[in-house]
């Protein structure tokens, strides 16, 4: 999956937007929002919010997590513990990301919190391609991908899958004995779907 | 040795996944003759298997090169259906003549065919909740916004946008429009994002 | 494995096998380029290319006994089996894994299905260091082929993501295959 589709999907998450405008209640696929009125805080979808922000209709108010002492202890916990540890939800990376590019003035001490969020990422990162190492090296057939952010995961696409796959068809196929000869074997047609 | 031209072009075929080479018809000729020689051979031993047994064998093994033959020509011709299908995702209905030549004419009746295949089934698609259609080739990547500028790379002619105005499309042209009305020239090469 | 249609096992299927001819061919002479004679004598030793090889084991009886390829004997299994990662497979073996599921069942011991294993598992990290690499050439370089499509998608998927972090939009652009043959027409009218 490409990033900015696992993005698209992160742009779903309600966050609470302050309005400068008044507007009535809107209607839109994924639910309804308002009414708008100015001053008053609201939730909407995260793209709205971001679009809202790019007109500046709006003051976005950061979620409860991107606060200094919230991502230190994450960091610290990251860090210490062997296991990938939980993040205060799905799509940490995809609201840092479109949040403090658009509105770093809504958030308080935004470049220490970018600074931070960066390094439980990398963090995380390095921890990811040290256990996929191990996982090949064991031989492990499964691996457990608790607390793995879908952007996380995205990212061992298709390097993990496949290598596992590899591993799987070697170990069954060189322990076969002979089967059907080569050019008469059966017809299989693999259902290839569009590469796009 | 048997089956060495069919590799070759196979190779070819392996060593550009990204375009579509010209239909080789001239190798295409010479491997289906040494399959008519494998074939006529094996004819003639086969009939001959009667005074001299271990002709049998012989004729076993032109048959398993003749299969191998046709497995290569096979693979040839899939991989190249694979190809002119992203061909019609890729560059439209309508193909650029310089495309349209590497294509063997009943390779291009199946570009054809399959371009009718899609168009109607993408007509079909949400008449029942009262839409007429969505083109699937379009929208293959999340909207971010509503308006992009883009930078015209060839001369194009006129684009009617579908609140009536006209523009033309030059060269190095500058224009300012609805996704929408643009993202299939973004994808054809004729406009590029500006970012 | 073996899949019908498929470029990639046919070129596998392509690479040249030692065999030993198990009885006399008459008129197959031509397979073994040293002999000057239209019949193919049993006892011949002569490398053909593994679907012919595979074909002619497996008539009953035998045609051909299929010998290893040297990758796959003693002497570079214990380097194999030592520090897999310190082999060109690119010089050595192009289509190691493949080649090697295919011949490991001539092995009775198992012992080429067991370097198979051992060799993807210790080279996995060459893949891994190769995707994140800026310097692909000698990264990339002894990669096997089915290794070198590994890390090209994984470095793909990379740049993908650290494009995504970089950047704040998502900028469309041309099709793959229309971008390529533009690529290739301009190189074709630089030519001439």
């Amino acid at each position: 999956m490409d990033p900015y589709e696992i993005e698209f999907l992160g742009e779903n998450r309600i966050i609470s937007v302050i309005p400068n405008f008044s507007y009535d209640k809107i209607y839109l696929i994924c639910g309804e929002f308002g009414p708008f009125r100015a001053g008053l805080p609201l939730n909407v979808p995260l793209w709205l919010a971001i679009m809202l922000k790019q007109k500046q209709k709006c003051r976005i108010v950061p979620p409860d997590w991107m606060d200094l002492d919230v991502l230190e202890n994450i960091k610290e916990e990251e860090k210490r513990s062997r296991f990938f540890t939980k993040m205060p939800n799905e799509h940490y990376m995809v609201e840092a990301k479109l949040i403090l590019g658009v509105a770093a003035e809504d958030v308080p001490n935004s470049s220490e919190i970018k600074t931070i969020i960066k390094d439980i990422w990398d963090i995380r990162m390095s921890k990811l391609r040290t256990s996929m190492d191990a996982l090949m090296k064991s031989g492990g057939s499964y691996g457990r991908l608790d607390h793995l952010t879908l952007m996380e995961i995205n990212s061992v696409k298709p390097l993990l899958p496949s290598a596992m796959d590899d591993l799987h068809r070697i170990r069954t196929t060189s322990k076969r004995p002979t089967t059907a000869s080569l050019n008469t074997s059966t017809f299989s047609q693999s259902g290839s779907s569009q590469n796009i | 040795m048997f089956a060495e031209k069919v590799i070759e072009l196979l190779k070819e075929a392996e060593r550009n996944p990204d375009t579509i080479d010209p239909f080789n018809d001239e190798k295409i000729r010479q491997i289906l003759e040494e399959m008519h020689l494998l074939f006529k051979m094996n004819m003639n031993d086969a009939n001959a298997t009667n005074e001299n047994k271990s002709l049998w064998t012989t004729v076993q093994v032109r048959h398993s090169a003749l299969e191998r033959n046709k497995r290569c020509l096979l693979a040839y011709l899939y991989d190249r259906m694979k190809k002119i299908k992203t061909l019609r995702w890729e560059f439209g209905s309508v193909l650029p003549p310089d495309v349209r030549e590497l294509l063997s004419d009943e390779e291009y009746q199946w570009f054809s065919k399959y371009s009718t295949n899609l168009a109607s089934y993408m007509r079909s698609l949400g008449q029942d909740i009262g839409y007429s259609g969505i083109d699937l080739t379009e929208n293959l990547k999340p909207p971010k916004s509503l308006y992009i500028e883009v930078l015209c790379m060839a001369d194009h002619g006129k684009l009617e946008l579908e609140d009536g105005d006209v523009i033309t499309l030059k060269r190095n042209s500058r224009h300012f429009l609805p996704t929408a009305e643009c993202q299939t020239l973004i994808r054809q090469g004729v406009l590029k994002q500006i970012v | 494995m073996s899949n019908y249609l498929s470029i990639s096992d046919i070129l596998v299927s392509n690479e040249k096998v030692p065999c030993k001819f198990l009885h006399d061919l008459p008129k197959m002479g031509f397979l073994d380029p040293s002999a000057a004679d239209d019949d193919l004598k049993a006892g011949t030793n002569v490398e053909i290319p593994l679907w012919l090889a595979e074909s002619l084991q497996s008539r009953r009886p035998p045609l051909v006994s299929v010998d290893l390829p040297k990758i796959y004997k003693d002497a570079y299994r214990e380097i194999l089996n030592a520090d897999a990662c310190t082999v060109d497979m690119h010089k050595l073996g192009q289509y190691f894994y493949e080649l090697g599921c295919y011949v490991a069942k001539h092995d009775i011991k198992g012992e080429v299905a067991a370097t198979l294993e051992n060799t993807f598992k210790q080279r996995f990290r060459m893949l891994l260091s190769a995707s994140v690499s800026t310097d692909t050439l000698s990264t990339m370089q002894p990669l096997s082929a089915s290794e070198r499509k590994r890390a090209a998608a994984a470095a793909s998927s990379e740049n993908a993501l650290s494009a995504w972090l970089q950047r704040g939009d998502c900028p469309l652009t041309t099709a793959n295959m229309v971008a390529n043959h533009r690529k290739r027409k301009r190189a074709e009218m630089e030519m001439f």
